[in-house]
């Protein structure tokens, strides 16, 4: 064989095995099948030709004769249209049921019900045969298919039509991919579940100029199974178990008529678990009777309607179970009440009532299937058994003339094997108990050894206790005794031996302290140091507190251990009832003891802030503001400090740490820090620190845990250092970082005055008015007043009277004494006099004394920056302003005026005890968490 | 006779059953091969050697092949693997008679189509390019239409003729020649385009 052979062969052999597995598979099938050679057809035909031939002389037709016609083979169905022409040869179903629906199957069964269910049709496999109508095709509803229509037509005529169902289907009506030998055609199965036909008639193809018949030779149906959910079912009723037979009615409907569509078959069965018993042909119906006789009783067996059909859901003809249902034939005869003790058996004869023409033979009792006893026909009772033995009771009985019998297993109990057990051990003596419940023991021998030395063998074996003992010893206590359990083995020898340590001299707890702070959070250990009285200088390895032993460890004299507290809050309590200690036989035992301690641990976790004041509100450079803490609970504790967020912005303030004085078991007093602005602090108490450091939790957001106060930034500047004010050229020139002091009535009357800002300007008022203060303002967007903004300032005692402001032209801010104030503190001031607005103005954001603070990204927040409005004393968000004692009355009238309000602060403003006057209704009014109003009060304006 | 023929062939045991047999050492496990299988399996030797009393000792090695090799496999495709024993064995016999002579069996023709189709290149070592070509034709062969890859299995693995296929598709032979001609043309430029050009 040359090379290129050789490597054909080769590559040829290797062809995957899932690429000639199936072929060798169908190609055998194939070989099997007996079909017409094409040759000896052909052959056939020529010679039937030959003699119409010779017969009519129609020699000049012979060249067409001998074409071979066109044979129609058969139909196969496919759910693609690619498929349609893989198919090799039609009506093979097993391989043309390639890509059956998938619609399967009942997925809601659960496992058991199904394997029962398969267990029942494997089992029905080999009784019932499986045969119905012929293999088909299937398809869910509503598809389209396939139909391929096979034609042998080797000369290529060409096929013109054919009818399927009495449809014609034309040429042009064949789909993408038929040939002269292969028509494709698409039909839709339709919604209908159940089985369709579809049958091929009159195929048409041309012949030169004449249109002839296919030959058919195929099978000229096909059928396509279109699945349906509505599947066969079946049910039971009247069921009637008796000791020898079953009935039942059974309900089975098949609304599709599946069954008989597939011609197939309805049987109930009688199944007993391992292959059917009986078998009987059924019919459809609502109450088709069935009965089961000459069962054995008392024996498990299962009942069922099973149906042969094919369900069209590709999976073809065979068995299914449509309902089964187990049941237990009745006992003819039973053992009832039967009630076991260690020598004996009690129990009562059940007859089946059902049961007629019964007698009772014989009873009689077997062990091993050795007959042990025969009892008496009457007998509910047997004594004298032996104990923890395997007995079988057999009644022997006849029915309707037939022997049976009726048999129950039972073991009698076991007697208790006698022990011996340790009850007491002192320092000086133990006991011991023969602990023999069923009184089958006798004591034949007692020794008790030290050392291997014997100590005493008391010839009185009712000897239960040994007194004159060492403390802390070990002793071997052997006692011999004899029994007999009843279970046939007759009396038996037992040697028991226990080993005994008599106790130690009694050890005592002498002192109990704790090393370090006996102050602990909840959940935090301290540390207990414990001292022992130790008469036999045992190893001590623990104390026991609470059912729980905590290890010690000797530390010189002491002996130290870890304690966690169990309680939160105030005085732990604590109880340490024994001493775990090593023994002479150098096992670990307990000596019980008592020691009660509840004053000596400290839990935090109960102290609150019942109260948190201040009797000034004002705090004057670094002088001592000292405020007071209320404590609830504090008694037991001593408490070193506080811890509290302050600042100026509420929450968000760095904690600080103030130290506390004690005044008295719940007072303590503080020192407040001072700032360097003018400003109102914000002070929150968040946790408190105990002795020992312990750090409390203390809940927030509680009114009773915050204060606010003041802090000027000046102090008090003596009025002998401040600069006099005489006349209005002086006011109108004060510089930064000065004092000032009026030293007589100033009278603005005719005064041409031009605003302007102050900072960090003392003023002191000295007892004198500034007076007839008038101002018209016609420039917009600027801040208006006698001051246009002040900040870090100090006005004291200042006060205008009959003072005016007019605006023409809406300003930034506007108050009589100035536009805007930061950082300001107003104490004992008093502004008499109006603001009018025009009709022009929008948005003044006046007040009596000040204006209203704006900044564009606060505006959203508050609802007066849209209007004129009228705040007779005003401080505003973020400036820290200050007002102290401070008086307005005036009015401020405008055509837009909204939400008038006597008072008006935001963050981190105060206003204390201030009075207003005005013709408006007039509301207090606080918009900021950090602000406060303290004895302020609201009166109509009298002009 | 007909009744005895009806009743050998109802007692033809099952796949499973004769794989059992081999399984037990149970010589009846040939001779129930034999009865189930053996037509078969001659026909696939003879399409080979072509010669009868080959075909005879084909069978009988393949039955030894069989019995050697069950246990330890235990095959799921009984025939199958039957065909493969036979179709090895009969090669084997055919490489030794085609060393003398030339025989005119059908694999003889078979092979004889493939020669403008699977290339020959004699600078590649023959195991490799075995290997190549093979992996090549399986993924020609797993793209094909299923008729065509049961006629192309039918004729090049199992040698068997066209009419016999046309016979056993129930088509013309035609239609059998005009698949091979256009499997081949397929192939060739399968091969080409991987890089495997007529020689």
């Amino acid at each position: 064989m040359n090379k290129k052979d050789e490597v054909k062969i080769k590559v040829l052999s290797e062809i995957r095995d899932d690429i000639v597995d199936p072929n060798t598979t169908l190609r055998a099938k194939l070989l099997r099948k007996p079909r017409m050679n094409r040759n000896k057809l052909v052959a056939i035909y020529a010679i039937a030709a030959c003699i119409l031939l010779i017969g009519g002389g129609l020699l000049a037709i012979l060249p067409s004769l001998i074409k071979q016609v066109p044979i129609y083979q058969g139909m196969t169905v496919s759910h693609d249209s690619a498929a349609a022409l893989q198919y090799p040869y039609p009506n093979e179903a097993q391989y043309l049921s390639v890509g059956a629906p998938s619609v399967f199957k009942d997925e809601k069964k659960d496992k058991e019900e199904k394997k029962k269910e398969q267990e029942l049709e494997s089992a029905a496999r080999e009784t019932l045969e499986v045969k119905g109508a012929d293999s088909m095709y299937y398809a869910n509803p509503g598809e389209d298919v396939y139909i391929t229509v096979h034609i042998s037509n080797p000369d290529d005529f060409e096929i013109l039509s054919f009818t399927l169902n009495g449809k014609k289907y034309s040429s042009y009506m064949f789909e993408a991919g038929s040939d002269m030998e292969h028509i494709i055609i698409k039909v839709s199965v339709g919604e209908a579940s159940g089985i369709s036909e579809y049958t091929i008639d009159a195929i048409k193809y041309v012949d030169g100029t004449e249109i002839k018949d296919v030959r058919m030779d195929g099978e000229r149906t096909v059928r396509i199974g279109v699945y349906t959910e509505n599947q066969p079912t079946a049910g039971f009723v009247r069921e009637t178990v008796l000791y020898d037979g079953v009935s039942f009615e059974a309900r089975i409907e098949d609304a599709e008529s599946l069954i008989a569509l597939s011609e197939g078959e309805l049987y109930a069965v009688l199944y007993d678990g391992e292959q059917i018993v009986e078998t009987r042909p059924i019919s459809l119906g609502d109450s088709v009777k069935v009965s089961f006789e000459n069962l054995k009783h008392n024996t498990p067996y299962r009942y069922a309607v099973i149906a042969a059909y094919d369900p069209l859901d590709g999976t073809g003809f065979d068995l299914h179970v449509l309902a089964q249902k187990e049941f237990t034939t009745l006992s003819a005869l039973s053992f009832a009440s039967l009630q076991v003790a260690q020598t004996e058996v009690t129990f009562a004869l059940d007859w089946n009532e059902q049961m007629k023409d019964r007698e009772l033979l014989s009873l009689k009792l077997y062990q091993k299937d050795v007959l042990v006893r025969e009892l008496a026909l009457d007998a509910t009772k047997v004594d004298g058994l032996l104990s923890n033995t395997a007995y079988t009771l057999v009644a022997e009985f006849t029915k309707n003339g037939v022997t049976e019998r009726s048999a129950i297993d039972f073991t009698t109990m076991e007697k208790a094997t006698p022990e011996i057990q340790i009850s007491h051990i002192a320092q000086n003596e133990f006991t011991f108990e023969f602990v023999d419940p069923d009184a089958i023991g006798t004591v034949t021998g007692i020794e008790l050894t030290r050392n291997g030395e014997v100590i005493t063998t008391p010839s009185d074996f009712s000897t239960r206790i040994f007194n004159g003992l060492t403390e802390n010893s070990v002793y071997r206590l052997k006692v011999d005794f004899t029994f007999d359990l009843n279970d046939g083995k007759g009396v038996q020898s037992k040697t028991v031996t226990k080993t005994v340590v008599t106790l130690p001299k009694a050890m005592e707890i002498t002192q109990v302290s704790v090393f370090g702070s006996n102050m602990v959070s909840p959940g935090n250990a301290v540390f207990l140091r414990l001292q022992f009285n130790n008469p036999d200088g045992v190893e001590i390895k623990g104390i026991e507190i609470g059912g729980k032993t905590l290890q010690v460890i000797k530390s010189g004299a002491y002996y130290e251990c870890v304690y966690t507290p169990t309680s939160i809050g105030g005085k732990e309590e604590f109880q340490i009832t024994g001493i775990s200690f090593v023994n002479a036989a150098n096992q670990t035992a307990l000596q019980k003891t008592e020691y009660v301690n509840n004053d000596l641990i400290l839990v935090a976790g109960q102290v609150s802030v019942e109260n948190f004041y201040i009797d000034e509100y004002f705090h004057v450079n670094e002088d001592t503001l000292v405020a007071t803490v209320v404590f609830k609970g504090s008694e037991p504790y001593e408490i070193d400090a506080i811890i509290c967020n302050i600042g100026d912005s509420g929450y968000e303030n760095p904690p600080q740490t103030l130290s506390l004085t004690k005044i008295s078991d719940t007072v303590y007093t503080v020192k407040l820090p001072w700032t360097r602005h003018a400003t109102v602090v914000n002070c929150q108490i968040t946790q408190i620190k105990m002795k020992g450091g312990v750090i409390q939790e203390i809940e927030q957001d509680l009114d009773h845990n915050r204060l606010f106060y003041v802090c000027k930034p000046f102090g008090t500047i003596s009025l002998e250092k401040c600069t006099p004010i005489s006349t209005p050229e002086e006011l109108q020139n004060m510089q930064p970082y000065g004092g000032y002091k009026l030293v007589n009535d100033i009278d603005m009357t005719g005064v041409s005055w031009e605003p302007y800002a102050l900072q960090y300007v003392h003023l002191e008022g000295n007892g004198f008015v500034i007076k007839n203060f008038a101002y018209s303002s016609m420039v917009a967007g600027k801040s208006v007043g006698m001051f246009t903004d002040v900040s870090h300032c100090h006005f004291n005692n200042v006060v205008l009277e009959n003072a005016s402001v007019v605006l023409w032209e809406t300003p930034l801010f506007c108050g009589i004494l100035a536009g805007s104030a930061t950082s300001t503190i107003f104490e004992g001031c008093r502004v008499e006099g109006d603001i009018r607005c025009g009709d022009n103005v929008e948005k003044a954001r006046c007040g009596g004394f000040v204006g209203r603070y704006y900044r564009s990204g606060d505006e959203y927040d508050l609802p007066y920056d849209s209007y004129c409005m009228e705040c007779v004393i005003g401080t505003s968000i973020r400036l820290r302003n200050v007002f102290l004692n401070c008086e307005f009355r005036g009015t401020i009238k405008g055509t837009s005026l909204n939400n008038p309000c006597a008072f008006m602060t935001s963050s981190r403003a105060v206003l204390i005890n201030c009075t207003s006057y005005s013709s408006l209704p007039l509301l207090m009014d606080s918009t900021g968490s950090n602000s406060v109003i303290i004895d302020c009060k609201t009166y109509p304006y009298e002009p | 006779m007909k009744n005895m023929e009806e009743k050998d062939t109802k007692d033809i045991l099952s796949d499973d059953k004769i794989i059992e047999l081999y399984w037990d050492r149970d010589e009846r496990a040939i001779s129930e091969t034999d009865r189930k299988y053996g037509r078969y399996l001659y026909a696939i030797a003879y399409n080979i050697v072509h010669d009868h009393p080959d075909c005879e000792e084909c069978l009988n090695d393949t039955y030894l092949g069989t019995w050697n090799k069950i246990p330890p496999e235990r095959p799921t495709a009984f025939q199958s693997f039957l065909s493969k024993i036979m179709r090895n064995i009969a090669i084997d016999r055919f490489r030794k008679n085609t060393a003398q002579k030339r025989i005119p069996s059908e694999m003889t023709v078979s092979l004889g189509e493939l020669d403008d189709c699977i290339a020959y290149d004699s600078d590649l070592e023959e195991d490799r390019l075995v290997r190549e070509l093979a992996v090549m034709l399986n993924d020609f062969l797993s793209g094909l239409p299923k008729r065509r890859q049961f006629v192309f299995v039918c004729r090049y693995y199992y040698s068997d003729s066209v009419t016999k296929i046309a016979e056993m598709l129930g088509l013309s032979e035609k239609t059998i020649r005009r698949d091979i001609t256009a499997m081949k043309s397929d192939l060739k430029a399968f091969l080409e385009k991987g890089g495997y050009s007529y020689e």
